[in-house]
């Protein structure tokens, strides 16, 4: 059976101060979909990032992920749908910077049950899975047990990839990933992350004002139309 | 709650090192300085009371009961006035009077004070549970210009039974006026007390005298040949007398005979009374002491709600990335009171041992100059020490975690720096 991993509905988001940011009827992203959400600062994107990870409680409307409701009175429940089926990476600053290269892959785990037994039996096993998935996305092997506060900016992104990919998540959410990379290592990310996403069969959210990167989606979808906030009724 | 989590809380303190270390540092020096004091006073305590036991009554010239207890007993002080010859033996020839010991001091032997007694005192002198003085080597004096050393003395300044030795003038460390021309013979060698006794030179009374004979008007008596008097070496003065009674519902009475006596102005004081005299005195002290040494450790504490707290703001980001990856705010609050009680565990930890091993250097130098025992081993009061400062570590912790939980949760996502 496939199942629709996010489904947004009748989504109304206001901040104090009674801004309505997002007012959403319906949104969804279906079962090893990957959508390219093309959203301008300003336009509501962080908000629904935050509510669809389950961080902000949902206010009216309904969001779900792989069948399970972002219960607003239940952040642990929240928490640990996040932990267990949602992996992110964001445009900087990815990494926990004590952390090696590995170390930062293998925290989802220390979270999630899921994901630890998904990622290995035993600890060799996982340390391997994390590796597999740094040395998939191009990280060369002298970089693993590096402290990740002395790598270089395109390799924290790709070791953010390898961490929000560990446990094979059923969602993984991408917020500018891209932005702070040249090029070259932009479309050559882009082209791991969403191979592996595919080949984990994870739904792929990739939120971007670069519209010029959407044509390497299943889908475009542009936030500005979906979201009628701040429309005249 | 998470064990994951505390191997993430000490890679964080190991990134952050320096910062971490002098927080560390901080609770190790108050912890230190906290248990040296505890052990010092404690120490200090247990060899006073153990000094002294079986003697009902110490007689000196009229004073405070706790100057006469320090300078015939601890060999601290000076005495401030000597008690005459006829008036002791009135007192030890008194009814209900058990035995009887004059002390003489005023002389010294490299630092080491003089004690001018009678042979009777190491049958009478006890210590601790009413242990009486062994002899190491040798005997008692049975007669002049012999001397029995404690045992500290013995073994500092290397004596062996038979050698010879000089007294001086004085009590000072450094003498200026020997007494030249009188050698004393070492006869005896006490086995260790613990107590001033290891740290004094014993010669009869009579040698006192002999020694003193010419020196009327306080000073050396220049090329005078000593004389060689076989008749009275009675002394004119002693400084006090130890004195134990047959029955001890006697010892109040005589107390107040002795402090009333009509020839002399005497003070007569039971060494437990004076003791407790002395603790309420020092008591004041070392409760000053211990809420200093407790401010200390307050402040060792502080200084881990420092480093935490002032650290939150750069590691937003930090627990922003924890929170995505699946952290429950419970376990961002966990993590710094993870961090905060590892700061104040190792600090103890390293306190304790630090405080050990300059105890064991020290204590040998305390023993011998002091004969005061710092304690073996650690015991319970490390143990709760330990306890107290991890709690309290891990209380001092809760409010930086509780800060970092209040920003996780306001941040979501997306910290605003």
């Amino acid at each position: 059976m496939t199942q629709t991993t996010v489904k947004v509905q009748d989504l109304r988001h206001t901040w104090p101060g009674g801004n309505e940011v997002l007012a959403i009827d319906s949104f969804a992203l279906e079962h090893g979909e990957s959508v390219f959400l093309a959203g301008p600062s300003g336009s509501g994107k962080s908000t629904l990032l935050g509510l669809i990870a389950g961080i902000t409680p949902v206010q009216t409307g309904s969001i779900e992920v792989l069948g399970q409701r972002m219960d607003p009175a239940r952040p642990q429940a929240r928490d640990r749908l996040r932990a267990d089926q949602i992996g992110m990476i964001f445009q900087l600053f990815n990494l926990v910077p004590y952390l090696t290269a590995v170390d930062n892959v293998l925290l989802p785990l220390t979270f999630s049950d899921r994901r630890d037994k998904a990622a290995g039996a035993d600890a060799a096993a996982k340390q391997a899975e994390a590796k597999r998935l740094l040395g998939a996305l191009g990280l060369a092997e002298e970089t693993w047990e590096r402290a990740s506060s002395n790598l270089s900016v395109g390799q924290q992104q790709r070791v953010g990839a390898a961490r929000a990919l560990i446990g094979s998540p059923g969602l993984i959410v991408a917020d500018e990933p891209t932005s702070a990379l040249d090029d070259d290592s932009r479309d050559d990310f882009l082209n791991l992350l969403s191979g592996i996403a595919r080949e984990n069969g994870a739904s792929l959210l990739f939120v971007s004002h670069d519209r010029s990167l959407a044509t390497r989606f299943d889908r475009f979808a542009d936030l500005a139309e979906i979201n009628h906030a701040g429309e005249m009724a | 709650m998470n064990p994951a989590l505390l191997r993430l809380a000490w890679k964080s303190l190991i990134n952050r090192g320096t910062s971490a270390a002098l927080t560390v540092l901080a609770v190790t020096l108050s912890v230190t300085l906290f248990l040296s004091v505890e052990r010092i006073q404690s120490g200090v305590r247990t060899s006073f009371n153990s000094t002294i036991s079986g003697t009902d009554i110490i007689v000196g010239a009229r004073g405070g009961a706790i100057n006469l207890l320090l300078y015939s007993v601890f060999r601290l002080g000076d005495p401030t006035a000597n008690i005459g010859w006829q008036s002791y033996q009135r007192i030890a020839g008194a009814p209900g009077v058990a035995w009887a010991v004059p002390i003489s001091l005023g002389d010294s032997h490299r630092g080491y004070r003089v004690v001018g007694t009678t042979p009777e005192y190491f049958d009478h002198y006890r210590y601790g549970r009413d242990l009486p003085l062994g002899f190491a080597e040798g005997e008692r004096f049975d007669g002049t210009y012999q001397a029995v050393l404690g045992s500290e003395v013995a073994r500092q300044l290397g004596y062996e039974l038979g050698d010879e030795i000089l007294l001086s003038h004085g009590i000072g460390e450094i003498s200026f006026a020997e007494h030249t021309g009188h050698d004393f013979t070492v006869t005896g060698i006490l086995a260790p007390s613990g107590t001033p006794v290891d740290r004094s030179v014993h010669v009869s009374l009579e040698s006192i005298e002999l020694i003193h004979v010419g020196w009327d008007t306080g000073v050396a008596p220049g090329a005078r040949q000593p004389r060689e008097d076989s008749g009275e070496l009675e002394p004119e003065t002693i400084t006090a007398a130890f004195i134990g009674v047959q029955s001890p519902i006697r010892t109040l009475s005589l107390q107040r005979q002795i402090n009333t006596f009509p020839d002399e102005a005497l003070s007569a004081v039971m060494p437990g009374v004076a003791l407790t005299q002395l603790w309420q005195i020092v008591g004041a002290g070392e409760r000053a002491f211990r809420v200093i040494s407790l401010l200390v450790l307050l402040v060792g504490l502080i200084s881990i709600l420092t480093a935490l707290t002032s650290g939150l703001n750069e590691r937003r980001r930090e627990m922003a990335v924890l929170r995505a990856t699946g952290a429950k705010p419970r376990d961002i609050f966990s993590l710094l009171v993870l961090e905060a009680t590892s700061l104040a565990a190792i600090g103890a930890v390293i306190g304790i041992v630090v405080t050990q091993v300059a105890v064991g250097i020290v204590a040998s130098i305390v023993r011998t100059r002091y004969g005061m025992e710092l304690g073996g081993m650690p015991g319970l009061m490390e143990l709760y020490v330990l306890l107290a400062v991890t709690f309290a570590g891990a209380a001092a912790g809760m409010l930086p975690a509780w800060q970092a939980q209040r920003n996780a949760l306001s941040d979501g996502l997306t910290p605003k720096l």
